[in-house]
C-alpha cells in the first residue's frame, strides 16, 4: 500500500495536471469556434461564442457555477446547451422532418421575414418574445451600474446574451464574482421560466378547447403575445389561434373562425395589437 | 482492446439503469425529495463515469476511444434529460473528453513509475526499455509509446 506523502505527491500532480489539460482543453474549444466569419455555423460554436467569458474559468473539471445553486437549473442548462423549444436555431429538423441548414434556422415568430432565430434575436430583438426579457435587462443594468462596469448598451450582442445567460460580465473583478453570480440568480431564473411559460406553444388541437378567455378583459389588453392560422390535425380545418401570457405566468389559447382584423372592436380590443399572418 | 471497449459501455449502461432507478425511486420517499441536477450529476459520476474511465489508459484505437465518447455522451444526457450540445454540456458539468483524460492518466502512470515508486518491478523495467530509444523508434500499440506521447503533449 503507498504511503501518504505519495499518495498526497500524486494527487498533487493531477491536480496541476488538471489545469493544464483545461487549458488545452480551452484550445481546444476556441479552434473549434474559429470561422471565417464571426457568425457561427453550428450550435457549438454558437455555444462558445456566447459562454467564451464562462470558459475562462480556472478549472474546466468543475461545474460551472449556476449548477450549484440548490434550485433546479435543468431550463438553463437546456437553453446553454442549445436545447430549448422555443430558439429557432435549436432545431435541426423542419416541420417535414427534414435537416434545416444552420444558417437557415429563421425565427417562427418573424414569418414570412426570414430573420436568423438564434439566441440573440430571440432575447433581445424579436418583436414577439423581447418583451420577456426586458425586466431582466433593467435588473441586469442596475447590477452592472452598481458594480461601476460599462453601461447595458455599450455592450455588444454577444455578452448581452451571455449576461442573461448567468454569465460573469467582463472587467468583473474576480472577488465580485460570486456575489454576482447571487445577485443576478433571481433574476435570470425568472427570465428562463417565464420564456418556457409563454414561448411553449401548446398543442393546437387542445387548444380549441375551452376555456376561453374573456374577450373584453381589459388586463389582456396588453399581453397579447401571438396570433397565427393553425391547421388541427385531426379535422384538417384551419382556424385561428391566440397566444396570452397572464402576470401569474400561465397561457391559455383559443380559436377563432377570423382573424383579428375582422373582429369588431368591442368584442376583442386587444386584437389590433396582435401579429396577424395571412391563410396558407 | 476493442472487447474492453465494448464491455465498459455494457457495463456503463447496465449502472446507469440503476442510478436512474434510484433516482426515480428517491421521488416517492417519504424522507426524501426529487433529485437536484446536482446531485444527479454526482451519482452518475459516482458510479456511472469509473466504468468508462476504467482502463482508459489500455484503449489505444482513436474509434474505440470515440465510440465510448458517444456512450459516455448519451448516458450523460439521459441521467439529467438534457439532449443538447455535447461540447456545451460536457464543459458546463465539468467533464473532460475521453482522450484528454487519457493524457491525465498517462501523466500520472509516468509520474508514478518515474518519481513516486521507482524502485518497483513495472518502474525499472519501464527505465530499463524506455530511456535510451527515443519515441520515434517505440512501436506505437505500447503502453510506452502512449505515455511518453501524453507527456510529449504536455510540453
Amino acid at each position: 500500500m503507498a504511503s501518504r506523502p505519495t499518495k498526497n505527491r500524486e494527487r498533487a500532480f493531477r491536480n496541476m495536471m488538471r489545469k493544464i489539460i483545461s487549458d488545452l482543453w480551452k484550445g481546444q474549444l476556441h479552434n473549434a469556434a474559429q470561422t471565417p466569419s464571426e457568425q457561427p455555423l453550428g450550435r457549438k460554436s454558437s455555444y462558445i461564442h456566447i459562454a467564451r467569458d464562462n470558459l475562462q474559468r480556472l478549472d474546466l473539471f468543475k461545474p460551472a457555477q449556476f449548477l450549484h445553486t440548490p434550485h433546479n437549473q435543468l431550463p438553463l442548462l437546456r437553453l446553454r446547451t442549445q436545447s430549448t423549444s422555443y430558439i429557432s436555431t435549436h432545431f435541426h429538423l423542419s416541420n417535414t422532418l427534414t435537416y434545416t441548414p444552420y444558417v437557415e434556422r429563421y425565427c417562427s415568430s418573424c414569418l414570412p421575414l426570414q430573420i436568423f432565430g438564434n439566441e440573440a434575436h430571440t432575447l433581445l430583438h424579436c418583436p414577439h418574445s423581447s418583451p420577456l426579457a426586458q425586466p431582466a435587462i433593467h435588473s441586469l443594468m442596475l447590477n452592472l451600474r452598481r458594480f461601476d462596469l460599462w453601461a447595458w448598451a455599450t455592450y455588444t450582442d454577444t455578452p448581452k446574451v451571455a449576461m442573461l445567460l448567468r454569465s460573469i460580465p467582463p472587467k468583473l473583478d474576480r472577488q465580485h464574482e460570486m456575489v454576482w453570480v447571487l445577485i443576478t440568480f433571481p433574476t435570470c431564473t425568472q427570465l428562463i421560466y417565464s420564456f418556457n411559460l409563454s414561448l411553449v406553444l401548446p398543442n393546437p388541437l387542445s387548444s380549441s378547447l375551452p376555456p376561453s378567455p374573456p374577450l373584453s378583459c381589459p388586463r389582456l389588453h396588453h399581453m397579447i403575445f401571438t396570433a397565427k392560422y393553425v391547421r388541427v390535425r385531426l379535422t384538417n380545418i384551419k382556424c385561428f389561434f391566440l397566444t396570452f401570457v397572464t402576470q401569474d405566468g400561465l397561457y391559455t389559447a383559443f380559436s377563432h373562425p377570423l382573424p383579428p382584423s375582422h373582429m369588431e372592436p368591442g368584442n376583442a380590443s386587444y386584437a389590433s395589437r396582435a401579429t396577424s399572418y395571412p391563410r396558407q | 482492446m476493442h472487447l474492453a471497449t465494448v464491455e465498459a459501455i455494457r457495463r456503463a449502461c447496465q449502472v446507469q439503469a440503476l442510478a436512474l432507478a434510484a433516482s426515480y425511486s428517491l421521488q416517492y420517499d417519504k424522507n426524501s425529495s426529487q433529485l437536484t441536477p446536482t446531485q444527479n450529476l454526482g451519482l452518475w459520476k459516482a458510479i456511472v463515469l469509473p466504468h468508462f474511465l476504467q482502463n482508459l489508459w489500455y484503449i489505444q484505437s482513436g474509434t474505440d476511444i470515440k465510440k465510448l465518447q458517444t456512450s459516455l455522451n448519451l448516458s450523460l444526457a439521459r441521467a439529467l434529460h438534457v439532449y443538447g450540445d455535447h461540447t456545451a454540456f460536457l464543459a458546463n458539468t465539468g467533464i473532460s473528453p475521453l482522450q484528454l483524460t487519457k493524457y491525465v492518466h498517462l501523466a500520472q502512470l509516468h509520474f508514478r513509475l518515474t518519481m513516486t515508486r521507482p524502485e518497483t518491478l513495472p518502474a525499472l523495467l519501464f527505465k530499463k526499455l524506455n530511456t535510451s530509444s527515443p519515441l520515434s523508434h517505440m512501436h506505437t500499440t505500447t503502453l510506452d509509446y502512449h505515455i511518453r506521447h501524453a507527456t510529449h503533449a504536455f510540453k
